[in-house]
C-alpha cells in the first residue's frame, strides 16, 4: 500500500510520522513517500517563530480547540525527554496585551499558569490596559523539521524533492492514498476560494536579553496586524504583519520600517538589538482548517485523499492534533478496504 | 571652600554603586575609586545578579525592604529602556520550588518582583520532587556588563578610577577627606571585621540559550539562572571556607542537581567553573565611623556584609552609604566653619 504526503512543513511531515507509526505494523506493505518542492530550511514552517499559541478566538471551532490541547499536551510529554534540544522543544513564558478588555482565550487553560497582568506590570507597556502572563512553548521549526525528517528517514520513509502537479499524477504512479498537506498552494492541486494567503514578514535580530514572549494585539486591526516579540533559542522574531490575499514574498521595506518601530516602541531595549535577517511568509488562512477524506473517481478505480491544510498561523501549535486526525482517517481508509491487520470490523 | 576629597575603596558593585550615587547626592565632593581588583575578577562577576533577596537575620527587615524596592525600582526603569543590553539588566520570569511547604509563604520582597503567586497544580507537576512553589517575574545583572555600565557611568561624572591595594584605611588620610569602605569579603583584613566571614560558592556558568525561566530551590543551594549569553547553575554555600579554586567533585555534583531540576541541562555546552566569597554578615554594615589617631580624624563611611544578597539591594545600600557622606561632609564643614571663628 502506498500513501503519498504532499507538503514537507510540519503538518506534512507530522502526519506523516502518526500514519507510520500507528500503521507499519499493521500494515507491512505499506509504503510511505514524501513529495514536497521545498523543504527545510525553506518552508513556511521554518520561518515562524515557532510559539504555541492559538488565536485569541476560535469561533465555536471547537473541534480546532481540542487539536490545540491534544498538540500542547503532546510537546509537554516530551519537555524533560533527551530529544527536547534537538526537537526546539522548550517552555517560555510571555505577556499578550491589549487596549481594551477581551474575553478569556479558549487556551486559558490548556497553557500553564494563565492569569491577567498586574497594574505594575502592565506599567511597563505604556499604552495598554489590559493583558494576561502564562507560560506556553516553543517548537522552533528550524529544530522540528529535520528532528520529524529523521524520524522519517530512520523508519524507511522516503522523500521526494518534486512539484506535485495533480492528485492524478500520484495515482497514475500506483499511489493508494493521498495526504495533500500541501498549505498555502492547495488551491493548484484543487481549487479552494476559502484558501487565502495571510502574509507575515519577520525581522530576526540577536537579543538574548530578552527571555518573554510579548504579543500585542489590536482588535481593530486583527491578529498578527501589532507587534510581537518573540524570544527563540539563537534568535529574537520581530513582527506584526498580517496582510489578507497578499502573495507576495518578497520583503518589504515598508513593512520592514513598521515592525522595527512599533517593536522597539513596546520594548525600548531592542533598539540595540542587531538585525540579522529578514524573512515573509504566507500563512495558509482559512475559515476552518480543511481535515478531511475526499474519494476520487478515477475510472474503475476509488482513489482516497485525505486533505489537511488551511492552518492559518496556528499550524505549530495544532499540527499534532491534525495529525492524529489525519491517521484516524487513513485508519478508516484501511478499514473499508479490508486490508490485512486493518482495525477489525464487525464479526459477521 | 576646596571641594571635599572622597575615597571609595572597591569595585564591585557596591563600590561602583555607591561611588555612583555619592556622584548623585554630592555634586561638590570629586570621588576616587581605588581597588586592587575590577570586573571581570571582582566577586560581584561570579554571582549571578538575581534580584531574589538573602535575609540578614539582623537588620530590621522594613530596611532589607526598602533596600530592595528602591534597587528593584532603579533597575526596572533600566531594563524597560535602551541602555538595557549595555547595562545587562533585563526581566526574567520563573519558579521557587520547595520539597516541603516553607513556613513563610509570603516572603517580604513577594509585592515587590512582579505577578508573584503560587504555583498551580499543572506547573508544579514539571518538578515531581517538590510539592509547594512559587511563580513571579523578577530581574537580573548580568556581570560583566553591569560593572562595566557603571564604571563607564561613574567616568561619565569625571570621577577617576586607580588600581590600588589598599592595605589600611589610615593610607588615604592626607589624600582624601571621607573614605568609603566597600571592600566585602576584603574587610576582615582591612578593618579587622570578625563578624565577616566568606561563605564559599561555586557556580557552573553554561551554554543553554532554550533555558528561559529561572528556577530556585527554596532551599537556596540549587538553583539555574538564565543570563544574557550564559546560564548560570547553582551552587554551594560552605560557611568559612576561603578556597578560591573550583573543585570538579563540586561541579559534576551542581550540575547533576540542576539537571534533575531542568532535565534539558543535559545538552548544556561550554561548562566554566567560578568561585566566590559571599561577604557573609549578621547584618549588612552600612555605618559612619570616625576613626581617630593622634588627634588625627578620618570620616569612614562603611558598606559591606551584603553576602548572599548582594546585588538585590546594592542600589539601596549604596543610597544610604552616600547620605551617610553627606552626613559626613555636613560634620567637615561644621567643624570646619567653627574652626574659622
Amino acid at each position: 500500500m502506498r500513501v503519498a504526503v504532499i507538503g514537507a512543513g510540519v503538518i506534512g511531515l507530522s502526519s506523516a510520522l502518526c500514519i507510520h507509526e500507528q500503521f507499519h505494523g499493521l500494515v507491512p506493505s505499506l509504503q510511505l513517500e514524501v513529495y514536497a518542492d521545498h523543504f527545510t530550511p525553506h518552508t513556511t514552517s521554518d520561518g515562524a517563530a515557532g510559539l504555541w499559541q492559538p488565536y485569541l478566538s476560535d469561533h465555536g471551532n471547537l473541534q480546532e480547540t481540542l487539536w490545540n490541547k491534544e498538540t500542547f499536551d503532546y510537546l509537554l510529554g516530551h519537555l524533560h525527554s533527551p530529544a527536547a534540544k534537538e526537537m526546539g522543544l522548550f517552555l517560555i513564558s510571555g505577556y499578550n496585551l491589549f487596549t481594551e478588555p477581551v474575553p478569556d482565550p479558549s487556551w486559558k487553560n490548556i497553557v500553564l499558569g494563565f492569569r491577567n497582568l498586574t497594574p505594575k506590570e502592565l506599567e511597563l507597556f505604556p499604552g495598554y490596559s489590559h493583558g494576561w502572563f502564562n507560560t506556553a512553548l516553543m517548537l522552533e521549526g528550524r529544530s522540528y523539521l529535520p528532528w520529524l525528517t529523521n524520524r522519517l528517514t530512520q523508519r524507511g520513509v522516503k522523500f521526494f524533492h518534486k512539484k506535485v502537479e495533480s492528485f492524478q499524477e500520484l495515482f497514475a504512479q500506483g499511489v493508494d492514498v493521498v495526504l495533500n498537506c500541501s498549505g498555502i498552494r492547495a488551491g493548484a492541486l484543487q481549487p479552494d476560494p476559502e484558501l487565502q494567503p495571510g502574509r507575515g514578514q519577520i525581522i530576526k535580530v540577536l537579543a538574548p536579553w530578552v527571555k518573554h514572549f510579548v504579543v500585542t494585539h489590536d482588535l481593530k486591526s486583527g491578529i498578527y496586524n501589532s507587534p510581537y516579540v518573540i524570544p527563540g533559542s539563537e534568535f529574537t522574531v520581530l513582527g506584526g504583519v498580517y496582510q489578507h490575499g497578499n502573495w507576495s514574498e518578497e520583503n518589504s521595506a515598508k513593512d520592514h520600517k513598521l515592525i522595527w518601530d512599533s517593536c522597539c516602541r513596546l520594548l525600548p531595549a531592542l533598539q540595540k538589538a542587531k538585525v540579522v535577517g529578514e524573512w515573509s511568509g504566507l500563512r495558509p488562512a482559512r475559515p476552518s482548517v480543511r481535515l478531511e477524506r475526499e474519494s476520487i473517481r478515477l475510472g474503475n478505480l476509488q482513489a482516497e485523499v485525505i486533505h489537511n491544510y488551511g492552518h492559518g498561523g496556528f499550524g505549530i501549535t495544532i499540527h499534532r492534533g491534525c495529525a492524529m486526525a489525519a491517521a484516524r482517517l487513513f485508519g478508516s481508509i484501511l478499514q473499508e478496504r479490508k486490508q490485512p491487520g486493518s482495525p477489525p470490523g464487525p464479526r459477521l | 571652600m576646596a571641594s571635599l576629597k572622597v575615597a571609595v575603596v572597591g569595585a564591585g558593585v557596591i563600590g561602583l554603586s555607591t561611588a555612583l550615587c555619592i556622584t548623585e547626592t554630592c555634586p561638590n565632593c570629586s570621588v576616587t575609586l581605588l581597588s586592587d581588583q575590577y570586573s571581570p575578577n571582582t566577586t560581584s562577576d561570579v554571582a549571578a545578579g538575581m534580584l531574589i533577596p538573602h535575609t540578614y537575620p539582623d537588620t530590621p527587615i522594613h530596611r532589607q525592604k526598602q533596600w530592595f524596592k528602591e534597587t528593584f525600582s532603579y533597575l526596572l526603569a533600566i531594563s524597560n529602556s535602551a541602555e538595557a543590553s549595555e547595562a545587562g539588566i533585563h526581566l526574567v520570569s520563573g519558579w521557587q520550588v520547595f520539597k516541603s511547604t516553607p513556613k513563610e509563604e509570603l516572603p517580604f520582597w513577594s509585592d515587590t518582583v512582579l505577578g508573584f503567586r503560587p504555583m498551580s497544580e499543572a506547573e508544579l507537576q514539571k518538578f515531581p520532587q517538590h510539592r509547594f512553589g512559587q511563580a513571579f517575574t523578577t530581574l537580573k545583572c548580568d556581570c560583566p556588563p553591569y560593572l562595566l555600565w557603571l564604571e563607564k557611568r561613574l567616568k561619565a561624572t569625571g570621577s577617576q578610577m586607580y588600581t590600588r591595594k589598599v592595605t589600611d584605611l589610615w593610607e588615604l588620610r592626607g589624600e582624601y577627606d571621607i573614605v568609603v569602605n566597600c571592600t566585602g569579603m576584603g574587610a576582615h583584613q582591612l578593618v579587622g571585621d570578625k563578624q565577616l566571614f566568606p561563605v564559599r560558592g561555586q557556580v557552573l556558568k553554561v551554554h543553554a540559550p532554550w533555558v528561559k525561566h529561572f528556577i530556585r530551590d527554596g532551599d537556596g543551594l540549587t538553583y539555574i539562572y538564565p543570563g544574557i549569553h550564559r546560564v548560570t547553575l547553582g551552587g554551594t554555600r560552605e560557611r568559612g571556607s576561603w578556597s578560591l579554586s573550583p573543585d570538579p567533585g563540586t561541579a559534576q555534583d551542581i550540575f547533576d542537581r540542576c539537571c534533575s531540576l531542568e532535565p534539558s541541562l543535559q545538552g548544556a555546552q561550554d561548562i566554566k567553573m567560578k568561585v566566590g566569597l559571599r561577604p557573609s554578615r549578621q547584618y549588612v554594615r552600612v555605618q559612619r565611623e570616625v576613626l581617630s589617631q593622634g588627634g588625627v580624624k578620618l570620616p569612614v563611611v562603611h558598606n559591606y556584609g551584603h553576602g548572599a544578597g548582594g546585588f538585590s539591594v546594592h542600589r539601596g545600600t549604596a543610597n544610604e552609604a552616600a547620605h551617610l557622606v553627606g552626613e559626613c561632609i555636613s560634620a567637615l564643614q561644621g567643624s570646619s566653619s567653627r574652626a574659622k571663628l
